[in-house]
């Protein structure tokens, strides 16, 4: 913490008529970049980076800041009006954010959005401020077999999400994991499972893949509808409507912003992991888990409230030891130095001014999520009340060319159109994509991590059991992966006594 | 309502391919020129592509668009360049030695050292072995010590990268085996150093500044020819007995093979100008790199250099099958 004096000087440099325009202007920008798939915060930033130069360094940190932050709420807006994930991040809140827009909710999912959204980037900024050097260093003692844990722990959620109809949910997780293995594999430097298609030597395109599954199997859904993607005649209810929900589920917000905050210290892991974490999270924890992925409202907040938390949490690191939480934290890490910002622990004391001007900036960019948010919510949700016919070809459009602006490829257009027919067919036989996209998120992570361990471990899994962490996630993964099958017959044990014992108090 | 969809389909692509400009052939350059990069956004080659941008802008009055093409080390990139059409519009910033391992190890298709070499911008990056802050190795005997004892686990980047080449010359010239686990980028391997989850890294230089300064690792020796000025007190590999132990990076850009003396001519005149910019050399400061221009025939002779040296060094290592 630095002194109350550059604090407030920090504070000032950040709300000169100056610096205001620029806070405008690159809100707006990150609204827009988030909205367009493709293109996310790291290469928005690094689009604009050459305006910079000629800037004074807490100019050009604020500059950065909302296209850092905005893009998340922009990709939310894309995600829940018509099934585009604008961002990586946003496929989780679609989830649940577009069943809710399809029930004449739309507002109410924006309202949400927003309302979580800027909560989570305050309380995050919050965290940051205060523990930013504590956390950082406890994030540290995550090696190669915590992570791999937690991917694990993130993963077995899949046993609750599946339970209803287990088959089809774990051939859905079965396909997501496969297809996260495609590329290059991380110890021989080799490429596997390319099918000896050049463009798969990177992996499976995540974005790309993602728009695919759900905005163009949208598109096919709602082509083969005469009506508009609100099925009541209805956008959205009253200005406060998604802010008053927000707030029905305060245990949903404080466990997607622990996760958030936590994901984002990890330098392991970024906002879709946090994101989809915070969402398998509130299915593990609800008590009827059948709501989800039809318009649940709860998915909607544990999405938004991670993501953003996440955005801040991702500084943590970046600041406090100079390593990046994620790769958009990478981008902002290297502007940073450009401009003489060099981060560590002294960074609060040494350029306060400009960290502080930069916070004040991300406070005044989540008030703005907030305030626009829930004001143009309403006029926004009216874009799904414009008839199908209208409206489908601008979608398809919109997400095709999202998908090749992010590496100008035809190729892309082709795997994403594929995705799209796998995605319409899933939803046709009523196979859930979350198991899908939850592996394809946290495949690699696991995959990685599990090998990097058992290199350290010479080939010997007790790894895995080394640290008091690892063994605390092994028993979570444990319990959460037989809870499911196992819970139900304690339920009924229970019920059966108090069948016997009708009035026990009696 | 098919047949007014498909109408309205085709009105919203016609509308938009309406705007997209009709090629047309001038004097070059005429349209924007694309600096590919093999590298994710925000990394050294990528900082390095993208200061670059207003400067090569200024001379040539074209845009200048630095684009990420990442995938399999460089592979991606260097399958790209090798194949492009040699118009002076597709460039790459290449990153040396490392997409020379590649192309041996993994017998590529592309040779580097057919590409047109157009100017070299940095070098001088060295590769450098870090411990733990509180690590018992202290120094290098410290390190040779140890691993006698017990086989140490070393963090570095994925196979065929500069980090992995050193780690492979560490390996051949002093005996020492190791337990190689690699991460995605430099940053990464580091900081699994400074959790402590590994015994030593060999990264970068510019990879370990962060951390360095925050007292999360120590560097304990370089692989450069001589000390770092920013890092006195660390020695080289050759001040510790190895004299052939040491490399250097380089970033500078190279076209498709075969493109005209006249464009080659053009870029580079423009490249040099940009690095000699004194604007660039402050960001350059800022963010570790260090300026060292090289016309093409001196960066291609360096790098036929490397080539040799990296096959001699990569078949004795029984790198290449």
């Amino acid at each position: 913490m630095a002194s109350w004096d550059i604090i407030l000087q920090g504070i000032e440099s950040a709300v000169t008529l100056q610096n205001l325009f620029f806070l405008a202007l690159s809100f707006f920008l990150g609204v827009i970049v988030g909205i367009l798939p493709g293109i996310g915060p790291a290469a928005g930033m690094v689009l604009i980076l050459p305006f910079s130069f000629n800037m004074d360094r807490t100019s050009a940190m604020i500059l950065m800041s909302g296209v850092y932050l905005a893009s998340n709420y922009g990709g939310s807006i894309a995600a829940i009006l018509v099934n585009a994930p604008g961002e990586a991040a946003s496929a989780a809140t679609l989830l649940d954010g577009y069943p809710m827009t399809r029930r004449g909710r739309g507002a109410e999912a924006l309202g949400i959005s927003a309302t979580a959204g800027a909560l989570g980037g305050i309380l995050g900024l919050v965290v940051l401020v205060f523990t930013a050097p504590l956390l950082a260093s406890w994030a540290l003692r995550f090696g190669p077999p915590e992570n791999c844990l937690l991917a694990l722990f993130a993963l077995s959620v899949i046993a609750a999400i599946v339970k209803r109809n287990p088959i089809k949910g774990i051939v859905s997780a079965c396909i997501g994991l496969i297809l996260s293995t495609v590329g290059v594999d991380l110890i021989s430097g080799d490429s596997r499972f390319t099918l000896g298609i050049e463009q798969f030597q990177d992996g499976i395109p995540f974005i790309q893949a993602m728009v695919g599954i759900f905005a163009i199997s949208q598109v096919i859904i709602l082509a083969e509808e005469n009506r508009a993607i609100s099925k009541v005649e209805l956008a959205g209810s009253g200005l406060l409507a998604g802010f008053k929900t927000t707030f029905k589920y305060p245990l949903t917000l404080i466990r997607s912003f622990i996760i958030g905050i936590w994901i984002g210290a990890l330098p392991a892991a970024g906002r879709s992991t946090a994101s989809f974490m915070a969402y398998a999270e509130e299915i593990r924890a609800a008590k009827d888990k059948s709501q989800f992925g039809k318009g649940n409202p709860i998915g909607v907040i544990a999405s938004e409230m991670g993501n953003n938390a996440c955005a801040m949490g991702d500084l943590i690191p970046t600041l406090s030891l100079g390593i990046p939480g994620s790769v958009g934290a990478a981008v902002f890490l290297g502007i940073m130095i450009i401009f003489g910002v060099v981060p560590g622990y002294k960074v609060f004391i040494d350029h306060g001014k400009t960290i502080y001007g930069l916070f004040t900036a991300f406070f005044i960019e989540n008030v703005l999520i907030l305030v626009l948010g829930l004001t143009y919510a309403k006029y926004l949700a009216k874009i799904t009340m414009v008839r199908n016919d209208i409206i489908v070809p601008f979608i398809l459009i919109f997400s095709l060319l999202g998908s090749y602006s992010i590496r100008y490829s035809f190729f892309d257009l082709l795997l994403t159109s594929c995705f799209g027919l796998l995605g319409y067919f899933m939803n046709k036989y009523g196979y859930t994509p979350v198991p899908l996209v939850l592996a394809m998120v946290l495949g690699p992570m696991l995959e990685k991590n599990f090998q990097r361990s058992l290199i350290i471990g010479e080939g010997s899994y007790t790894i895995f059991f080394q640290s008091g962490i690892s063994r605390v996630l092994v028993a979570l993964s444990v319990v959460s992966l037989l809870y499911p099958y196992i819970g139900p017959v304690f339920q009924r044990l229970r019920r059966r006594e108090r069948i016997h014992n009708p009035n026990p108090e009696k | 309502m098919k047949r007014r969809f498909l109408v309205n389909s085709f009105v919203v692509i016609v509308s938009i391919f309406s705007f997209l400009p009709v090629g047309a052939q001038e004097k070059y350059p005429s349209k924007p020129i694309y600096v590919n990069v093999g590298q994710g956004a925000g990394g050294s080659t990528d900082i390095i592509a993208r200061a670059l941008e207003p400067f090569l802008h200024n001379e040539l009055k074209v845009p200048i668009v630095t684009q990420n093409m990442t995938g399999a080390g460089g592979d991606v990139v260097n399958n790209f360049i090798y194949k492009a059409k040699p118009d002076g519009y597709q460039l790459v910033m290449t990153a040396l030695p490392s997409y020379i391992v590649r192309e041996l190890i993994k017998k590529a298709p592309y040779k580097i050292l057919e590409l047109s070499f157009v100017y070299g911008i940095a070098g001088g990056d060295f590769n450098a072995i870090s411990v733990p802050y509180n690590s018992p190795i202290k120094n290098f005997n410290d390190l040779k010590k140890r691993a006698s004892e017990k086989m140490l686990s070393v963090s570095g980047v994925t196979q065929g990268s500069n980090s992995w080449y050193a780690y492979i010359l560490l390996r051949e010239t002093t005996g020492i085996k190791f337990k190689y686990v690699p991460y995605d980028s430099g940053t990464e391997a580091a900081t699994a150093a400074g959790g402590g989850h590994v015994d030593l890294a060999i990264t970068s230089i510019i990879s370990a500044v962060q951390p360095v300064q925050n007292k999360l690792i120590r560097l304990i020796a370089t692989f450069g020819d001589k000390r770092d000025p920013s890092y006195p007190d660390v020695p080289t590999m050759v001040d510790l007995g190895y004299k052939d132990l040491h490399f250097a990076t380089r970033q500078g850009l190279v076209g498709p093979p075969g493109m005209s003396k006249e464009i080659n001519a053009t870029i580079a005149n423009a490249a040099a100008k940009a690095s000699r910019d004194p604007k660039y050399k402050e960001i350059a400061d800022r963010q570790g790199f260090t300026i060292d221009p090289m016309t093409g025939p001196e960066f291609h002779q360096w790098a036929a250099g490397i080539h040799q040296q990296a096959r001699k060094a990569l078949t004795q290592a029984g790198e290449i099958k």
